[in-house]
């Protein structure tokens, strides 16, 4: 079982680094474990995330791809679909028999023919569109709605923790 | 696993083939006038329903319109058991889009439901409003509702329709954690053998189904009720109640569930905008199949490069669906002797393999951490440049 995922994940590996998608590179963080990636991602351009670069560390079970990887940012997050430790929820990360009567598309889900690259694509459009009805984060889906001033200011504060730059 | 092939579960076509598709042809005049008569029923019971107060009367006058409108005959079948009050939770099959209201005129039963409609008229319906968003909240919701209600609640565990001629879906589980014990009813639907329009078919809509009802003279529901199943392990008792509900309709089970419908009818639908878009380019619907057909045995073969691409295909030609044929070859129902060279494998599926994987393996690292650097560098640098910050 493993065998099979760990040469899975060395070929989506190799996919992600000779076509890697723009603004986005992840790779393992350490050779010896192939079950344990790092992953940084880039703010879409025109939202209020731009220019910050983002660091997600994913884990993925011993049955991938037959189970969906777990992601988590390591850096501070304020987002409506980002939990305040990190982990992202959205709907490609859960398997389809999450969803009680089937109603979701099973597109959106996870299934083996996603990938790791589909996964973190998904996760700059959720940067450049949060989904407000989730509740991952109360605070910061009221704010998205109500004060979306106060939203873009925290999120450029959190851009520039990420490269460094004093506020 | 069973080995029914998806597309034999479900209609194509709602119309009949041959001489008798001029039947309804002919009868199509009296089912327009058919339904606009109905319409105005409908029209006037929603108007009912929103104006009047939600009492007894004007529940059971909405009921009669709805199988006015819907033209709905429901019967019990003679062998039949009788409904036993003890088990408040139904298990029906799924037939048409209206089922709830037919359980609802037989059994007092609701369905639960995302539509929030006036009382009465959801009542008369046989659908409740309830949160959905996931199936711990829905059990304790439809809980909820079984103790402060006299009616009982029916839950479809297929959660989605078939022909009713080979098989029925998987059944969810869930519902049968709610309580240890259930009576199961098998429904069964028939319209007037003169005008033969078949209940649902692939890819269309409620609204569309809804409209067939009315264009169609009646439908009959034939119910029957089965003795009650009870067991505590709720995976046991949703397989006993599959068997007994499909042992009644004469029908199989079989592993394919509603995801599996959903999937099936997005490729059907696909299939025909790309038949309809390009009738002429594409002359041959065998080219799209077999083009269709490389498609998925490359997906399978991305999941599991070691299995040989014939044998994928093999099992791809009966299943049609990726995710099964991966299941069936991890779960050893599909036997194969494993490509004895990976990296040549691999670079005949697809270029994405890892061929020379072994060999750049400390590079790979070194240039990761370089380009993780790099990165974070030039998003710093133009940060700074758009934003002329100068001491940073």
């Amino acid at each position: 079982m493993a065998g099979s995922a760990l040469r899975r994940l060395m070929a989506e590996y190799k996919q992600l680094t000779l076509n890697p998608p723009e603004g986005i590179i992840a790779g393992p963080i350490n050779e010896e474990n192939f079950f344990e990636w790092e992953a940084l991602i880039t703010g879409p351009e025109g939202t209020c995330f731009e220019g910050g670069v983002f660091p997600a560390k994913l884990i993925f079970p011993p049955d991938y791809p037959l189970s969906p990887p777990k992601m988590q940012f390591t850096c501070e997050m304020f987002h409506p679909n980002i939990y305040a430790d990190g982990r992202v929820c959205i709907s490609i990360l859960h398997a389809p028999g999450d969803d009680p009567m089937g109603y979701e598309s099973s597109a959106e889900r996870w299934s083996p023919v996603q990938s790791v690259e589909k996964i973190l694509l998904s996760v700059v459009s959720m940067l450049a569109e949060p989904n407000d009805e989730s509740g991952a984060n109360v605070d910061a889906a009221k704010m998205w709605r109500d004060d979306r001033e106060e939203f873009e200011k925290i999120a450029q504060k959190l851009v520039r923790k990420t490269l460094g730059i004093p506020p | 696993m069973s080995q029914i092939d998806i597309q034999d579960l479900f209609n194509k076509s709602r119309f009949p083939s041959g001489w008798r598709l001029l039947l309804v042809i002919l009868y199509t005049p009296i089912g327009f006038v058919l339904v606009l008569l109905r319409l105005l029923v409908v029209l006037l019971s929603w108007l009912l329903a929103s104006l009047l107060p939600d009492c007894n009367s004007l529940r059971t006058f909405l009921s009669y319109g709805i199988r006015i409108a819907f033209g709905i005959v429901v019967k019990i079948d003679t062998d039949s058991e009788p409904r036993d009050k003890q088990s408040r939770i139904i298990i029906a099959n799924s037939v048409s889009v209206l089922d709830h209201f037919v359980l609802r005129r037989t059994t007092e039963t609701v369905i639960p439901s995302v539509w929030e409609l006036p009382t009465a008229l959801s009542n008369a319906l046989g659908i409740q409003k309830m949160n959905m968003s996931n199936k711990e909240i829905l059990i304790a919701n439809i809980k909820q509702f079984l103790s402060t209600s006299t009616y009982s609640v029916s839950v479809q565990p297929e959660f989605g329709t078939t022909n009713n001629r080979v098989a029925l879906l998987k059944f969810n589980s869930w519902p049968f954690s709610i309580e240890t014990s259930v009576q199961p009813v098998a429904i069964k639907a028939s319209r007037s053998e003169l005008v033969p329009v078949q209940l649902t078919s692939l890819a269309s809509t409620r609204l569309t189904e809804a409209f067939w009802f009315m264009f169609v003279p009646y439908t009959v529901f034939t119910l029957k009720y089965l003795k009650i199943r009870r067991n505590s392990d709720h995976e046991i008792l949703v397989r006993d109640v599959e068997k007994d509900i499909a042992d009644a309709l004469r029908l199989q089970t079989c592993s394919h569930t509603v995801s599996d419908k959903i999937e099936y009818e997005k490729r059907y639908r696909t299939h025909r905008i790309l038949s309809n878009a390009r009738p002429i380019r594409t002359p041959n619907s065998q080219v799209i199949h077999s083009i269709e057909i490389q498609r998925m045995v490359h997906q399978v073969s991305e999941v599991l490069p070691l299995v040989p691409q014939n044998v994928i295909l093999r099992d791809l030609m009966k299943t049609r669906n990726v995710d099964i044929t991966i299941a069936n070859i991890l779960d050893g129902i599909v036997t194969y002797t494993p490509e004895p060279n990976p990296s040549a494998q691999s670079s005949v599926t697809s270029s994405s393999a890892s061929s020379s994987f072994a060999k750049d393996k400390g590079l790979g690292t070194t240039s990761f951490q370089e380009k993780k650097a790099k990165m974070i560098q030039e998003a710093r640098e133009r940060y700074i440049k758009k934003h002329g910050l100068i001491n940073c």
